[in-house]
């Protein structure tokens, strides 16, 4: 399968907060690389402050990444229009993300007014049938979003993005905030657009059991790096990285969780991110670290076909 | 149900709430009952009443709720009968609670050494050496492992994890006998909701406190509860204990929700189950079940009369609201292990 | 799919409709709307209700008291000043000039105090820096003071004194937008907006303001009873309306020598000002009820 979208060693800073006088840089993304091919789901793991909104931010162009190139089909991105209309996001909390002052059909209707020079009867269809793929009715268009359920309200948010014929989709915990039934819904739905019209979806969640359900490829970040990534079977039964293994160990019902329990330690959030880091980001938090782990940090290997960065990854085995 | 033995007896509780459109009903009847050493999940998605429940246990429905009608016996006392001043002797103290957004439900301007030492003072009468001790102590009790660092630290200077656990050990402060926990991982990251939830199971194994545990989650019950209560549209529709819920439930609600349930499915790219047709809207009224707009299984009965929260079979502590319950039905498990 | 019960028994309300129903609630700002309305309807209709034009002189009924006191004159309702004018007539013609201003005054720093506060949110930097120290000196001079300087340098006349009052008012609009853009401007539905090609000011009028109206919409209402008393301030100092011009503030400080002799010549313009300040306060008291979310039922 061709490669569509292709991330090269994105880096991104930004000013930290600091009291009175400006803070010094926090490096949020660490040469992230990733590649999504056409027609797939890619699931991006992490948990909050893992990166993964601003690694969603870099790829639509809402912000400029310091370093490293975005590939759209092999061209790097050229101007914010075309990328705005090739790759579509949907947020993670439809209530915030819809305009509460835009009734459905304003706001199906703002990125063609903005984006293309669709005349008035051709917008007018699409819009219907958008919402038609996304199983809502035509009376619904007249509505406020407020007027909504939380499922319908992310169905407009995904017809939003689905209006424009978009080539990449990315969606940022785009069923976190949703109840179980209707989460189930809209990971059918996020399906049934993969398999009936070929969208290409990067999936941005911090629930590794959704992961094993709709995607086929999973990428787990953790501190703004890669920690592991490749295929979905192979990566969630078999991880060979520590934090994937933890990760899939906090999963509701994964047994005994009893010994997770163990004693924190206590390092104040802000400094947390703040702190430099010598050596491997998940050390603090790794059973396996040892000196090599502090010294260095370790490099990205292919491994049962997998890429993992880890010392200890083939005894993970 | 008027269990004498039970730490906490919920009978017949209705919540009402009165808008411009006229009055709705939040919860209706709910009865349960929690005892000592025991935790007691209810289980419901958004808007169907779990919330509202443990806020009039704890009396704090203000207006434009009204409890209607109902009794909430702590150790053999009404609290609803008792007067706010009265009641206060016992919120915070015997009874405590935990919320969703821990960085919220701390105050911002204070140090958390100072905010568990308050509690401490208020309802133990302690000097603030004592407090200052007991605080520490508490603090690693927890699991803090720095804990006078973090005595001295302000909430925004912890993470969210750890600011739950500065919650966790306030709410143990008094050593309360019902702990009221309402979505207390909802905002936290897997990892340390793993870590929370072990935490929680551990403090009320060791203090032998009953406990509430409200969420939305359906995955988590088996990890913390014993009982687990399914609501419904404001009520329960299903209350059994853990080890039958997940190999047979008996109300289509609780099928559907454990069929949704993306952990329990491990067929990759396959379609979930998911429920038909949305929940009821507040102040929708509705004749018949609740739920049998969306049940696949509604005979033309469940759209006539209501079905009460019975045993369903005899000699069966399972209690169902539904006419034609799953299991007692046939004998095919519908959920998985 | 999900769309199986529709949704009937909701009527579909417009925002703004919903906000009418929350402020229809509150009896106390309907009634400062009608008896808002009311002035109104009154100055603009004024030539057909007034029994006298305002300059008009009676030499014969100098200082005629009003109707409820011994010796009135038919005619005079409210009595006459001591030019023999018609009270009446000159309160209603001078309510065209009070209102008339309060409305402009308004319109003028609400839209120049938008543009100047949406660029200092929505520029960030050393524009913000200029634009916010401006707006901190202009707030630290007391706002009559102020509007004196002003007019002092422009000179005295009716439309200098409305050009200063609405610099006076300007700094609070631009605070107000400023702070509004910047904690919409990062939230989702911004965000989403930019991703569908909104930019600039487009993104300011499409997206941006009607989530930003409300506490605008409050503070125009404030500031309408604010600058009703800055222009009379300004008349009743001799530097707004110059003499005949029956506007209220001028008329206090022209009758201001008869308040013992013939206290309605001063206590009715007086009395004229609170009603309608009072008026726009409640209604802007109900208004940032009505549209505050946080306030909701």
């Amino acid at each position: 399968m061709p490669v569509l979208l292709e991330a090269k060693n994105i880096s991104k800073s930004y000013q930290g907060k600091n009291r009175l006088f400006g803070g010094s840089l926090v490096k949020v993304l660490h040469d992230v690389s990733l590649q999504l091919q056409a027609g797939e789901i890619l699931a991006i793991v992490g948990e909050s402050g893992s990166g993964k909104s601003t690694l969603a931010r870099q790829l639509v162009m809402l912000e400029q990444p310091d370093s490293g190139e975005i590939l759209l089909d092999g061209k790097p991105f050229q101007s914010v229009t075309a990328i705005h209309r090739q790759v579509r996001m949907i947020f993670q909390n439809p209530a915030a993300s819809l305009d509460p002052r835009k009734r459905v059909y304003q706001l199906l209707e703002q990125p063609l007014l903005n984006l293309t020079g669709l005349s008035g009867s051709e917008r007018e269809e699409l819009i219907y049938r958008t919402l038609d793929q996304v199983g809502l009715n035509n009376d619904q268009a007249s509505y406020y979003p407020h007027m909504f359920s939380g499922g319908q309200r992310q169905r407009i948010a995904i017809a939003r993005a689905l209006i424009l014929n978009p080539q990449v989709i990315v969606s940022d915990e785009a069923v976190s905030a949703l109840d179980v039934s209707v989460q189930a819904q809209i990971l059918n739905l996020v399906m049934d657009l993969r398999d009936q019209i070929g969208m290409s979806w990067l999936f941005i969640t911090h629930d590794i059991s959704v992961v094993n359900v709709i995607a086929e490829r999973v990428l787990v970040l953790y501190a703004g790096r890669v920690m592991e990534s490749g295929p979905v079977k192979e990566v969630l039964e078999n991880p060979a990285h520590p934090y994937t293994q933890r990760l899939l160990q906090s999963v509701p019902g994964a047994g005994d969780s009893d010994r997770l329990v163990a004693v924190v330690q206590m390092i104040p959030a802000a400094e947390a991110q703040a702190m430099e880091y010598t050596g491997c980001a998940y050390r603090h938090r790794c059973l396996l670290a040892d000196q090599q782990c502090v010294k260095s940090e370790p490099p990205m290997i292919s491994l049962a076909g997998r890429s993992v960065a880890c010392f200890r990854a083939k005894s993970m085995l | 149900m008027a269990n004498r033995d039970c730490l906490l007896a919920v009978e017949c509780l209705s919540v009402d709430f009165e808008t411009r459109r006229g009055s709705h009903t939040a919860i209706e009847s709910v009865c349960l009952d929690v005892h000592a050493g025991e935790t007691v999940a209810i289980v419901g998605e958004s808007g169907s009443g779990k919330s509202v429940t443990s806020l009039a246990i704890m009396g704090l429905i203000r207006k434009p709720g009204v409890i209607r009608s109902g009794k909430v016996n702590f150790n053999g006392m009404d609290l609803l009968a008792l007067s706010s001043c009265q009641r206060r002797q016992y919120l915070g103290r015997d009874i405590t609670m935990i919320f969703q957004e821990p960085t919220v439900s701390l105050n911002p301007s204070f140090t958390v050494g100072y905010q568990i030492s308050e509690v401490l003072k208020l309802h133990l009468k302690m000097k603030r050496t004592e407090c200052r001790k007991r605080a520490l102590e508490l603090l690693h009790e927890v699991g803090i492992s720095d804990s006078l660092r973090c005595f001295k630290s302000y909430p925004h200077q912890l993470s969210g994890g750890m600011n739950q656990r500065v919650m966790i050990a306030m709410a143990i402060s008094c050593k309360p006998s019902l702990l009221i926990a309402d979505e207390p991982t909802t905002a936290l990251d897997v990892t340390v909701q793993a870590q929370t939830l072990a935490l929680l199971r551990q403090l009320q194994k060791n203090n032998g406190m009953g406990m509430i545990f409200i969420t939305h989650d359906l995955s988590l019950v088996p990890d913390i509860a014993h009982r687990v209560l399914v609501m419904y549209a404001g009520q329960i529709v299903e209350n059994c204990s853990i080890d039958v819920l997940f190999t047979g439930p008996l109300h289509p609600y609780t099928e559907a929700l454990l069929k949704s349930l993306p952990a329990h499915h491990d067929k990759q790219g396959e379609r979930l189950s998911t429920i038909t047709g949305t929940p009821p809207r507040a102040g929708e009224t509705i004749t018949g079940c609740h739920f049998h707009g969306r049940c696949s299984y509604a005979r033309e009965r469940c759209k006539e009369s209501a079905p009460k929260l019975i045993a369903a079979l005899p000699d069966d502590p399972r209690l169902v609201r539904c006419f034609y319950p799953l299991a007692a039905n046939s004998k095919t498990s519908a959920g998985r292990p | 799919m999900s769309n199986a019960t529709s949704v009937e028994d909701v009527d579909v309300l417009t925002p703004w409709q919903e906000n009418w129903y929350k402020l229809r609630a509150n009896k106390i700002a309907i009634a400062g709307l009608i008896v808002l309305m009311m002035l109104i309807t009154s100055a603009i209709f004024a030539p057909l209700i007034a029994s006298h034009a305002p300059n008009e002189q009676f030499i014969d009924s100098l200082l005629a008291p009003p109707f409820w006191s011994e010796g009135s004159k038919a005619g005079f309702v409210l009595g006459t000043d001591d030019l023999g004018r018609d009270m009446l007539s000159r309160l209603l013609y001078g309510a065209r000039y009070s209102l008339f201003l309060g409305f402009a005054i308004v319109l003028i720093s609400l839209v120049t105090g938008v543009a100047i506060g949406a660029l200092a949110g929505m520029k960030q930097g050393i524009t913000e820096t200029v634009i916010l120290r401006l707006m901190d000196i202009m707030l630290a001079i007391p706002a009559i003071l102020l509007a004196i300087v002003i007019v002092a340098i422009l000179g005295a006349s009716l439309f200098n004194a409305a050009m200063a009052v609405s610099i006076v008012l300007l700094p609070h609009f631009v605070r107000i937008t400023r702070a509004a853009v910047i904690s919409e401007i990062n939230k989702d539905y911004v965000l989403a907006s930019r991703l569908d090609g909104t930019r600039g000011w487009k993104l300011l009028f499409r997206t941006l303001l009607p989530n930003i109206s409300a506490p605008l919409i409050v503070q125009a209402t404030l500031s309408f009873s604010n600058a009703i008393l800055d222009i009379a301030a300004l008349g009743f100092l001799g530097l707004g309306a110059q003499p005949p011009t029956p506007e209220w503030g001028t008329l206090l400080s022209t009758s201001r020598e008869f308040i013992e002799t013939a206290p309605w010549t001063v206590t009715l313009p007086g009395l004229a000002i609170l009603i309608t300040v009072l008026a726009s306060n409640l209604l802007g008291d109900g208004l940032r009820d009505a549209l505050d979310p946080r306030i909701d039922q």
